[in-house]
């Protein structure tokens, strides 16, 4: 059994882990998993769409579909995917929130064997409401933020703490767009390249020609 | 009647292929001595990447990199694909003075030039293979049964094949030119404009894309080198590492092959590095101005006491500022030396500039930071190893050196096919 601190982290067999840190307030532990945001940096980052934000919110991995590239792990904001490179035939592996349970109307298994119910699970908004609330009739209890209503432009993983985000390990310099957003205006721009450039070429080549060549010999190699 | 026509028509056929078989096999054999310093250093070093490559693909990436959960990208990402492109950036900037703005100085190194950034694309970019985790669903973004086209890298790797592409079109007159394919030649030719039009607006786009793949990165490389102008920095500093690259490896091909330099290319070469050095200086200006702005608009000066902004520093000023500086003073005292100097330290910037947005100052805060293994580098040489040795079989026999006339006064009648045997002649 690893010890339960800060430096514990996901890995490739444990998709969730606990950590613990030593705060102001004492030591507080926390679950960490993937946040399944709800405009994923991976499902963007995949080109081959292997990454896969379903439509009831968590966010799969598809394994006739990945070639193994790893930029989801470059782009995803919270270090989440993990990559068996110690495989012939590697796999990535990142909590799927039970997808498989979900899809059958029951809870996330670390929900329901939650004996302590620090986790609940349900429809995003509701649970917005519930941390509103808990906020409101226990302001002393609790940092009046959610973690994951707004961070990378949301998250399906909600957070309510006593202490402040940062020592507990999250990031808090995340900002609040959803992270597709940050290549959307590169992506925007390559259809206006493809159609603009070329046709600028072609007229610089044209506009460059002398007069007494013919027009077929435009370029030679 | 048609009976006759093809009895004909057969043996003919035959033998024209038996001599191009012949051709080929000749072709095919070394020429000059095999047992070089060289060739059994690089063999050796090619052997070992082999047997590397067994181990990769037997027990995992993981098994002869150092590459972490931290760190998913290493050399073979970010020195030989993502530095190797921009350092062939020289093809798409060449052929862009040539086909386009019609500079005739140059026209006598366009065809090593698209040589070198063609095998470039194949090896470097080919080297996206050995880094992916499975290799077999590459074929996935491309047969279109998962287009994920909001992705940056969906974009890079279509980019990749189709350039590379391109790039076979511009150079296959020379294939054409060696096998003495006079009909297919001509067709070759009548591609090369569209085939450079469509080279160069791949290339913008998939220069600037490599850039655009770290702009979800953005919270992990080091605010002095991310910015979300990174795709523009990318660009423009193509254009000198292209040119610098084509000087550096100039001055080499020029002294290995020496025999194989025709005698137009032998007269101007000079004028063009000189030209090309000019070019750069100019470029690296524009480069240096555009980092300063990033730098400015995004408040990030208070980094520059850091021992990261003396990195930073380091490479701005002493391998962008002073190779440009250098460029100018080569330029204007027509100093070989110096301009060579120049576009090693220019060339060497742009590595670290790369390297640096890559692996260096990516992750910058991990507590456990990436370093590559011997086996990562010695796979990179291997890679480099194999790329020079086809180079060299090519330049070796295809007219690529020794191709001397500019598009106007070379008349139709006038070019030599250096071997005739596939025309039986």
């Amino acid at each position: 059994m690893p010890t339960v601190c800060p430096r514990r982290d996901t890995s490739t067999t444990e998709w969730s882990v606990i950590k613990k840190f030593e705060t102001s307030a004492g030591p507080v532990t926390v679950k960490r998993q993937c946040m399944h945001c709800l405009q994923p940096a991976c499902t963007s980052a995949c080109l081959t769409k292997a990454m896969y934000k379903t439509p009831e919110g968590p966010v799969t991995w598809r394994a006739s579909k990945c070639m193994g590239c790893r930029y989801c792990m470059v782009s995803c904001p919270f270090d989440v995917p993990r990559f068996e490179y110690h495989s012939a035939v590697p796999k990535i592996q990142k909590c799927v929130m039970c997808f498989s349970r979900i899809e059958q109307g029951e809870r996330p298994a670390c929900v329901s064997n939650c004996p302590a119910e620090a986790l609940t699970f349900g429809r995003r908004t509701e649970l917005l409401d519930e941390a509103r609330s808990r906020i409101y009739t226990a302001p002393d209890r609790y940092v009046h933020h959610i973690y994951g209503e707004n961070e990378a432009g949301g998250t399906s993983w909600l957070y309510l703490s006593a202490v402040p985000f940062e020592e507990i390990g999250f990031r808090t310099d995340l900002g609040t767009t959803g992270y597709p957003m940050y290549t959307r205006e590169f992506l925007y721009a390559v259809p206006l390249v493809l159609t603009i450039v070329p046709p600028f070429l072609l007229a610089l080549n044209r506009a460059t020609r002398r007069h007494e060549e013919a027009p077929e010999t435009g370029g030679e190699g | 009647m048609t009976g006759g026509v093809v009895s004909i028509g057969r043996p003919n056929l035959t033998g024209e292929f038996g001599r191009f078989l012949r051709f080929l096999l000749q072709e095919l054999r070394p020429k000059g001595p095999v047992l070089t310093p060289f060739n059994v250093i690089t063999a050796l070093i090619m052997l070992v990447s082999a047997v590397l490559l067994t181990i990769r693909f037997a027990f995992g990436i993981g098994s002869i990199t150092n590459l972490s959960q931290e760190y998913p990208w290493g050399i073979w990402i970010g020195f030989d694909v993502i530095t190797g492109v921009a350092l062939a950036g020289g093809a798409y900037v060449m052929t862009f003075m040539v086909y386009i703005l019609r500079m005739e100085k140059y026209h006598p190194i366009v065809r090593v030039t698209v040589l070198n950034g063609f095998l470039a694309y194949v090896f470097y970019a080919g080297a996206l293979l050995l880094d992916l985790g499975r290799p077999w669903n590459v074929i996935n973004p491309v047969i279109g049964n998962s287009f994920g086209v909001s992705s940056v890298l969906f974009l890079v790797a279509w980019h990749f094949m189709l350039y590379m592409l391109a790039q076979f079109v511009e150079f296959s007159p020379a294939v054409a030119e060696w096998l003495g394919w006079r009909r297919v030649r001509k067709v070759l030719m009548g591609m090369t404009l569209g085939a450079v039009i469509f080279g160069i607006s791949l290339s913008i786009l998939h220069q600037s894309g490599l850039g655009a793949l770290y702009l979800m990165a953005r919270t992990k490389v080091h605010p002095l080198w991310y910015s979300e102008f990174i795709p523009f920095l990318f660009v423009v500093s193509s254009v000198f590492a292209g040119l610098s690259m084509v000087i550096f490896e100039g001055s080499i091909t020029h002294k290995v092959f020496h025999h194989r330099v025709g005698k137009v290319l032998h007269r101007t070469h000079d004028d063009i590095v000189m030209g090309l050095a000019k070019i750069c200086a100019g470029a690296m200006l524009v480069y240096g101005f555009m980092q300063l702005l990033v730098l400015v608009h995004g408040q990030r000066w208070p980094y520059l006491s850091t021992g990261w902004g003396a990195w930073y520093l380091l490479e701005m000023l002493g391998f962008v500022a002073v190779p440009a500086v250098l460029y100018f003073i080569g330029f204007r005292r027509r100093d070989m030396k110096v301009v060579r100097v120049a576009s090693v330290m220019a060339l060497l910037g742009i590595v670290l500039n790369r390297l640096n947005i890559s692996v260096i100052a990516f992750k910058w805060y991990a507590a456990v930071r990436y370093v590559p293994s011997w086996m990562e580098i010695v796979v990179t040489l291997g890679v480099l190893s194999a790329e020079i040795w086809v180079f060299r079989w090519i330049v070796n026999r295809m007219p690529v050196l020794d191709f001397d006339h500019g598009h106007q006064e070379r008349p139709e009648q006038d070019w030599v096919p250096v071997r005739s045997v596939a025309r039986g002649a």
